[in-house]
């Protein structure tokens, strides 16, 4: 049964309350705002630790189903946690593949038993996700994947290798797409879609630089390595289908995550504190009438965004194009956070200059990080010209390019 | 800082989307609307009588006063389908004109007033003037009390339907403050009154010359504190365009996809290309963008210390979006575009006109600054 508004109000106080008890003390090394930031054991082992604690208290896989090891409740009341976590800004539940992509995957489409072992160390975060889509020479084009993997008896024997592999060198799993017939008439038939081991043998990570100068993601490479043929999800050269139902997870375009943010996101409210602090021709930048007017313009495409979250649950405001708002978040979204970051750098004045760990800049580097870490979003997951056409195609209905 | 906005639909407004959606399509096809466009008056009288029979002029005059009794939020979807369909009503002078009587009337005049409202009679009102600008408290237009009477003086513009109008409200400076006179048509010599060749040939627009006008000291509406009064007619006038504007953006946006998906050029379709693909993405999150801003902007209108910040909003980035897709879709349409057979100039010229009345979208974005940013 839907808990009533009073219900949700008192759930609330309570989630406020455990939240103001339990939230993580600040830390002396400055965290990551994403999964795909995470670049060392102490940044990692203190999100690990914070989710797991989130899940024992009750407050993650709470719509999920109990013999899984969810809670079995509404919705509504993830939602709550959701919300509330991202209001205080404490860190954000790490195994996001796991909970967001790869978790409602395995309920959707899983057999029972792959329900019953991944579940719930997704939400106690004792297990953590990576996954396997793109690769070296591969990366829009997914469809032309060439990791390859072939079966024999009980298992797949896989050869190629993945690339990009945010946490690659702490996850336990990978959700991998690989080819398992070349010979398929489309490319889009030979693939498949497998829940991978990451200690099996043959399968192994090489650390990547990004443009920050950070380490965080890696290159994963399959030699002979033997994976098991139960990993497989759909039927072998399904992987292609199951692939786009995993994005449209990832994309936020179909609901069924476990809750909890997967982002400590740039806020607006901290960009304005900037404005205030930062100075410019004499007076504080917030006073400034060009930034004034750039800050107007983020505030009212910032409350966009959260209204447009609110409009798509009311289907009489959507029912023109249904697809509209969920196909367009993650642009929209990704979009708007690299430009507001990099805005950010423009109301430092010369400090802008400074980078990360530098004392005399602003917040200790954050925003110049942030700006460059926002193009993880503008590319991964497919890139915002990629998001143009799904957009075009799928949501106006303009012919395919 | 506030983090969390209000959006909600109510059934009213969900059965008057349905309603007007359906109404405007039938009621307003293209070719009406064209055949409209070189007519004295632009709107048809038929269907100006269906709709006072739906009863949308009164729909946020209360019961007492013979209206339905609704919030002005619930025409909001009224209006989008009427933008949506370029329809063309004296509606928004209507709406406006009672809520201008709803707000400085007094218990006499809207006993008076407010029913006629509701029953259809047309409305003009004239706030403009010559001197362009946008602030409603900068009427340089004056009313000169003389014991029971009231003389006129000054000029205003932009005034809607006025030839057709029954009822005329007038804003003028009375004693230091900006005020109401509610004319009657017939108050007003034929000569006073001038068309006005306009952007939009879908509006009818006139100069109206007050000198020589005078009108019983009754006709004046002045209740309640003037600026703040006229502050909340320039946010009520911005709903409504707001609706308009949204809904005209959404349709301009359809009828270049339209011909996107049926042109070919160099063997396929041109909407396959990126060049046009692309930005039509971004016309339509703009577009997304400013629907949910409208729906926001009728959520809390009815509330003081959130309406004028979602108003302005709205008006400042669906003015912007809306004026960007019809000017695509002119280019988009390629040499056709720059033909007057293209509807995409229609938009164009009800866009920059919804543009052009009641602040651009720099005029509410400065506003804005000041309520989000402090005084600079």
């Amino acid at each position: 049964m839907e808990p009533s508004p009073a219900e949700l109000e008192e759930f609330r106080l309570e989630f406020k309350n455990w939240l103001n008890d339990n939230k993580p003390e600040n830390t002396a090394f400055v965290l990551p705002q994403s999964f795909m930031e995470v670049g060392s054991d102490e940044q990692f082992y203190f999100l690990r630790d914070w989710q797991q604690k989130v899940y024992e208290a009750g407050y993650l896989g709470m719509a999920w189903p109990e013999e899984y090891g969810g809670r079995g409740k509404s919705q509504a009341l993830q939602d709550i946690v959701t919300q509330e976590m991202i209001a205080a800004d404490v860190p954000f539940m790490i195994n996001t593949i796991g909970l967001n992509w790869a978790g409602p995957l395995i309920l959707k489409m899983g057999t029972e038993e792959q329900k019953k072992k991944f579940i719930k160390p997704i939400l106690s975060a004792e297990e953590i996700w990576c996954q396997g889509f793109s690769e070296p020479d591969n990366g829009s084009d997914l469809a032309n994947a060439q990791t390859r993997a072939v079966k024999e008896g009980e298992h797949y024997v896989v050869n190629g290798s993945k690339i990009w592999t945010s946490l690659g060198s702490y996850a336990k799993h990978m959700i991998l797409l690989a080819r398992t017939n070349p010979d398929a008439n489309s490319k889009y038939e030979g693939l498949s879609f497998f829940l991978s081991p990451m200690d099996a043998e043959g399968v192994s990570t090489t650390p990547i630089r990004k443009l920050t100068g950070e380490y965080g993601f890696n290159q994963t490479f399959f030699d002979d390595a033997k994976i098991p043929a139960d990993g497989l999800v759909g039927a072998e050269g399904e992987g292609w289908k199951v692939a786009m139902v995993t994005l449209t997870f990832e994309r936020g375009a179909s609901g069924g995550q476990a809750g909890g943010h997967s982002a400590n996101a740039s806020r607006i409210a901290d960009v304005i504190e900037l404005a205030r602090n930062a100075r410019r021709n004499g007076k504080p930048a917030i006073k400034d009438a060009r930034m004034r007017e750039k800050l107007v313009r983020f505030l009212t495409e910032d409350r966009i965004m959260k209204l447009n979250a609110q409009r798509a649950k009311i289907p009489e405001l959507v029912k023109d194009r249904p697809m509209a708002l969920p196909l367009s978040s993650k642009l929209v979204r990704s979009e708007f956070y690299r430009r507001v970051n990099q805005f950010a750098l423009s109301l430092q004045g010369n400090r802008s200059g400074y980078y990360v760990g530098e004392e005399a800049s602003f917040d200790n580097g954050k925003w110049q990080r942030a700006y460059f870490q926002a193009f993880s979003a503008t590319i991964g997951g497919g890139t915002s010209q990629i998001q143009r056409n799904i957009v075009g195609e799928r949501v106006l209905g303009l012919p395919k390019d | 800082m506030k983090t969390e906005f209000d959006l909600a639909f109510s059934e009213e407004q969900a059965l008057m989307l349905e309603t007007a959606e359906a109404f405007c399509a039938d009621k307003s096809p293209m070719e009406f609307v064209r055949e409209q466009l070189g007519k004295p008056a632009a709107f048809d009288r038929e269907v100006w009588q269906e709709i006072t029979d739906l009863g949308w002029p009164g729909i946020a005059v209360p019961e007492q006063y013979g209206g339905a009794g609704l919030r002005l939020a619930d025409a909001v979807p009224v209006l989008e389908a009427m933008g949506r369909n370029l329809m063309i009503t004296p509606y928004m002078g209507s709406l406006l004109g009672a809520e201008i009587v709803k707000l400085r009337g007094s218990e006499e005049q809207k006993n008076a007033y407010l029913p006629r409202f509701c029953t259809g009679e047309i409305v003009s009102v004239a706030v403009f003037e010559e001197n362009g600008d946008w602030d409603l408290n900068a009427a340089e237009a004056k009313g000169r009390v003389d014991g029971d009477q009231v003389s006129l003086e000054g000029v205003k513009v932009f005034a809607n339907d006025l030839e057709e109008a029954a009822l005329v409200l007038v804003s003028v400076q009375i004693d230091g403050e900006v005020a109401f006179i509610l004319l009657n048509r017939e108050e007003i010599e034929p000569d006073r009154i001038e068309r006005e060749g306009i952007i939009d040939e879908t509006r009818r627009s006139y100069r109206l010359r007050l000198e020589k006008i005078t009108v019983r000291k009754d006709q004046i509406l002045s209740q309640g504190d003037a600026r703040s009064c006229m502050k909340q007619i320039e946010l009520i006038a911005c709903l409504l365009l707001g609706a308009e504007m949204c809904g005209g953006h959404g349709a301009v946006m359809d009828l270049t996809v339209e011909y996107l998906n049926t042109r070919q050029q160099f063997g396929r379709f041109i909407g396959a290309y990126q060049g046009l693909k692309h930005p039509m993405a971004d016309i339509l999150t703009d577009y997304e963008g400013g629907r949910s801003l409208l729906y926001h902007a009728a959520t809390v209108f009815d509330q003081e210390e959130e309406r004028e910040e979602a108003v302005r909003m709205l008006k400042s980035w669906v003015g912007d979006a809306f004026i960007h897709a019809a000017d695509r879709s002119v280019q988009f349409h390629g040499a056709f575009g720059f033909t007057y057979d293209c509807d995409a100039q229609l938009f164009l010229r009800r866009a920059l006109w919804c543009q052009s009345q009641y602040g651009d979208s720099d005029y509410h974005r400065e506003a804005l600054e000041e309520l989000l940013l402090g005084a600079a």
